[in-house]
């Protein structure tokens, strides 16, 4: 936590520092504005005058490319302009309270609300809305104008599913977060908006519900969000992995989603979610191990199709991690182990190549890499091609040639496939990760090389903690109703719960109606009972 | 949830207990109990585990008089101050030999299944600092991995065993309970070697939160190891016969070799139990490692048990070292079950139970 109570120094120092009061009189906030936002071309001046006579001055600032410029136009210049002439008040009445009449009466636009401070103001203007300063009021009326070019709502890309919503997330955090609203139309679903990054302002929402989390968990997200510095966030990465616990550690403590279905049924389950402006990823957390293999098409699907998922998806796991380790264990140091027609069939295959397993195993592995990375930096139609490069020519030419051999080319196959099943991405890239060091322990140790590996990778996972949260749960300290929902995923009449790991005050998450109705039936059977 | 480190639940100590107690032992005990009492193996090994539920409950019992203290703070309590310095460090010493004894058992196997050709120090070495990487983080990991290994470690044995179901002959469980009962009662000494392990009870009670629940995980930890090691033994001891078993100095490693799959496509599992079997033995050797930790660093009254993890291990190095050979590691194993164990296990809570009632002392407040 060193780092955080140095951010938290700063903060305090921060905090004597104070915006500038704005004063009545409009050209000395104007020229405050203008010298501060010298420069800045897309900045947009309008100076009104309004009255019968023309005589009293407002001054409209707003960036011209952020704004909604028919909202703009309409409700607030039209409005100031023409409408305010067709009412009657007369000069006198409007002579003291310029500043009200205008605010109350005049401006058609919906969101607006005052500050005085002409820091705050410059920051609101910055964030897309439109200030109107007053002559002679030292208050001025932020109107909220947002409305800037934004990607329509489109597939998520990275987490398809079969059936389910097809909607996610875009970079505007309040479309995320009406994505989400629009799940749970519930009075407890709180939207918490913090600016983080002293340069960017960027918005960042939390989300949770009110009844269902626990609250040591969400008082240590905005703890830990408060105590963010930093000059600037673009992308929710950034605070993943500034509020993580382990930083040393190749596994996510935090999930990523572009799925709103998937954020609120995390927000359902007590957990806490943060949108992020500017970027389509969500952060789900506590975060265990268990929760990265679920993909929201499990709960959609009918629940035994989805268990034999999980389950795949967790042998897929295991793959990835060791395939080619017990490739090289076998062939390089216990070709007693497999059945004799396989060793001489492996023999046979490897006959002529020069490389140890090791070697060839770390080439093909090292290639294979080569080949994503290059095909996920070019775009689509050349990324294909590379794939049928990668795959076909380096693969076949290679075994041709005698370099590898063709079991090789398997392994690595499979490895990379089922690497590629794992739902959540950065879990994928840690397992694809620790591959490399379980062939190097295989080659040093054979087998015992990978338990020995698997007692290291555990080691970690077992010290390991989400948010306070243990990350191997509910495989440890364990919680019988909450491993229906891990390994395989049970019928949802077993969901009467939610996950006991996150300890929510709510615990009730569904009743079976079959069952009260029984209830029911033998109370109404007791009461007729005793009547009688 | 979300708990304060380095507490654990009662049940992760039922699982902590088992995963210590199934260790090295499990390899030789039926060969040590058909030494001693022929065809009776399994009722011997019913009697080790009674005696042992016995004792682990008078450990238990006396434990739990000191809810907040651990072995070195109330032994002094009870029998002086420098009597518990000197039990503590045979304690200390103890615990690190069963570190050693287990570490190079397994050096030995794995030489033997696995890696013919590397240098039986390195399989040491590693398997310590392996377990020195887990120990430091304390009490709370160590369950959760307990936790994490226990299926991993019964669920497949406890299947490998079901195809040698048909050649189990029962006539080799004949004659029955014709022994006496000298030699009976040897065979349930030689069993405590491999129940050596519920000494952690010593020292794990103030880190439990749910201490009242503790009696019914004891009693769940010994009665399923017992019936674990009867299963072995039924196994190991029905197909091979009583004769054949005490010849054996691994008999359980035997029999693993000789079941096979026909059907599938494993020729055998060799490879699959040694992997299961590295999960075994680290199990007895990170809660050896962390117990021998602990009681040195309350002797000494550390604050962080964590700086003591690594200094343990150049003794326990060496140890495992010291026999030469597997007869002589035997010899020296059977030395150390014999006195200490017994001695730690039977003898000491006599006394600390006698001077307890001696003294009144610590009656709950």
């Amino acid at each position: 936590m060193g780092i955080f109570d140095k951010f938290f120094k700063k903060k305090d120092r921060k905090k004597e520092e104070k915006g500038r009061p704005s004063s009545p009189s409009l050209k000395e906030n104007l020229n405050y504005i203008k010298e501060k936002l010298k420069d800045c071309d897309d900045v947009i001046y309008r100076d009104l005058w309004v009255g019968e006579n023309q005589e009293f001055n407002l001054a409209v600032v707003f960036i011209d490319g952020l704004i909604d410029k028919a909202l703009v136009n309409d409700h607030v210049i039209h409005s100031l302009l023409l409408d305010s002439r067709q009412a009657d008040p007369s000069i006198e009445k409007i002579k003291g309270n310029l500043y009200k009449v205008i605010k109350k009466g005049t401006i058609s636009g919906g969101d607006i609300k005052e500050v005085n401070d002409l820091d705050k103001c410059i920051l609101s203007i910055l964030s897309g809305d439109t200030a109107l300063l007053f002559d002679g009021s030292p208050d001025i009326v932020i109107i909220s104008s947002k409305g800037w070019e934004k990607r329509s709502i489109s597939p998520p890309e990275a987490e398809t599913v079969i059936r389910g919503a097809r909607d996610g997330f875009t970079e505007t955090i309040r479309v995320n977060t009406a994505m989400v609203r629009r799940r749970i139309r519930d009075p407890n679903l709180k939207i918490k908006q913090i600016q983080i990054g002293e340069r960017t302002h960027t918005d960042v929402a939390v989300l949770y519900m009110e009844d269902i989390v626990d609250k040591n968990v969400l008082n240590k997200v905005m703890e830990r969000l408060k105590n963010i510095k930093i000059d600037g966030i673009f992308e929710s990465g950034y605070i993943e992995q500034l509020i993580e616990e382990d930083w040393h550690s190749p596994f996510p403590q935090v999930l990523s989603t572009e799925r709103p279905d998937k954020v609120a049924a995390s927000l359902l389950e007590g957990r806490v979610a943060i949108l992020t402006d500017n970027t389509p990823f969500a952060l789900i957390l506590p975060t265990t191990l268990a929760t990265l293999f679920q993909s929201a098409e499990d709960y959609y699907e009918r629940w035994m199709i989805s268990s034999l998922l999980r389950v795949l998806r967790f042998l897929a796991a295991l793959v990835a991690l060791t395939a080619p380790a017990v490739y090289i264990a076998f062939t390089a140091y216990h070709p007693g182990l497999i059945p004799t027609k396989l060793t001489l069939y492996v023999a046979a295959t490897r006959q002529g190549i020069p490389f140890p397993a090791f070697f060839e195993a770390l080439i093909m592995e090292a290639t294979f890499e080569l080949l994503r990375e290059a095909g996920v930096r070019l775009p689509a139609p050349i990324g294909q091609t590379i794939g049928i490069v990668g795959g076909l020519i380096i693969g076949q030419a290679a075994v041709q040639a005698g370099i590898v051999s063709p079991l090789m080319v398997i392994v690595v196959a499979v490895t990379a496939v089922a690497s590629f099943a794992i739902p959540s991405y950065s879990a994928a890239i840690a397992f694809r990760m620790l591959r490399f060091v379980f062939m190097i322990l295989a080659a040093i140790f054979g087998l015992y090389g990978i338990m020995l590996g698997l007692i290291m990778v555990l080691t970690h996972l077992v010290v390991l903690k989400s948010f306070g949260v243990p990350y191997l749960s509910p495989f440890v300290e364990i919680h019988l109703s909450d491993l229906a929902d891990t390994l395989i995923r049970a019928p949802l009449m077993y969901f009467k719960e939610r996950p006991e790991i996150l300890n929510t005050p709510d615990k009730r998450k569904m009743v079976d109606l079959r069952e009260e109705k029984i209830e029911s039936l033998e109370e109404d059977r007791r009461g007729r009972d005793d009547k009688k | 949830m979300i708990k304060n480190n380095d507490k654990i639940s009662s049940n992760q100590v039922a699982i902590l207990l088992f995963t210590t107690m199934v260790g090295a032992g499990i390899l030789s005990l039926p060969a040590d109990v058909s030494k001693e009492v022929g065809p009776n193996g399994l009722l011997a090994i019913l009697g080790g585990g009674l005696a042992s539920l016995f004792f682990a409950r008078l450990i238990l019992w006396i434990s739990s008089k000191f809810p907040t203290e651990t072995f070195s703070e109330y032994a002094s309590k009870l029998v002086t101050k420098p009597v518990a310095v000197v039990l503590s460090i045979v304690l200390i010493f103890y615990l690190s030999v069963f570190v050693s004894l287990d570490v190079r058992i397994f050096g030995e196997v794995l030489k033997i299944y696995l890696l013919p050709s590397t240098p039986i120090e390195t399989i040491i070495i590693t398997m310590l600092f392996a377990s020195a990487y887990l120990v430091r983080y304390g009490l709370e990991p160590i369950a959760r991995m307990s936790e994490i290994l226990f299926p991993i470690m019964v669920i497949p044995l406890l299947l490998l065993f079901l195809p040698a179901l048909s050649d189990v002959d029962l006539t080799n469980f004949l004659p029955f309970m014709r022994v006496s009962l000298m030699k009976f009662l040897k065979g349930v000494f030689v069993t405590t070697y491999s129940f050596v392990g519920f000494e952690l009870l010593y020292m794990v009670f103030p880190y439990v939160i749910d201490q009242e629940k503790l009696k019914k995980s004891v009693n769940a930890s010994i009665i399923s190891t017992t019936l674990f090691y009867m299963y072995i033994c039924f196994f190991v001891i029905g197909i091979f016969g009583y004769k054949e078993t005490k010849e054996q100095l691994w008999p359980f490693l035997t029999l693993i070799k000789s079941i096979n799959f026909p059907v599938f496509f494993i020729e055998n599992v060799e490879g699959i139990v040694m992997a299961i079997w590295t999960f075994t033995i680290f199990t007895s050797i990170y809660s050896f490692h962390y117990f021998a930790v602990l009681v040195l660093s309350k002797l000494i009254k550390a604050r962080e048990h964590s700086y003591l993890v690594l200094p343990l291990i150049p003794p326990m190095y060496l140890m495992a070292l010291i026999p030469d050979s597997i007869v002589t590691l035997y010899k020296y194993a059977n030395l150390v079950s014999q006195y200490l164990s017994i001695f730690f296990i039977s003898f000491l809570p006599i006394i600390l139970a006698f001077f307890v009632k001696l003294k009144g002392l610590g009656d709950k407040k």
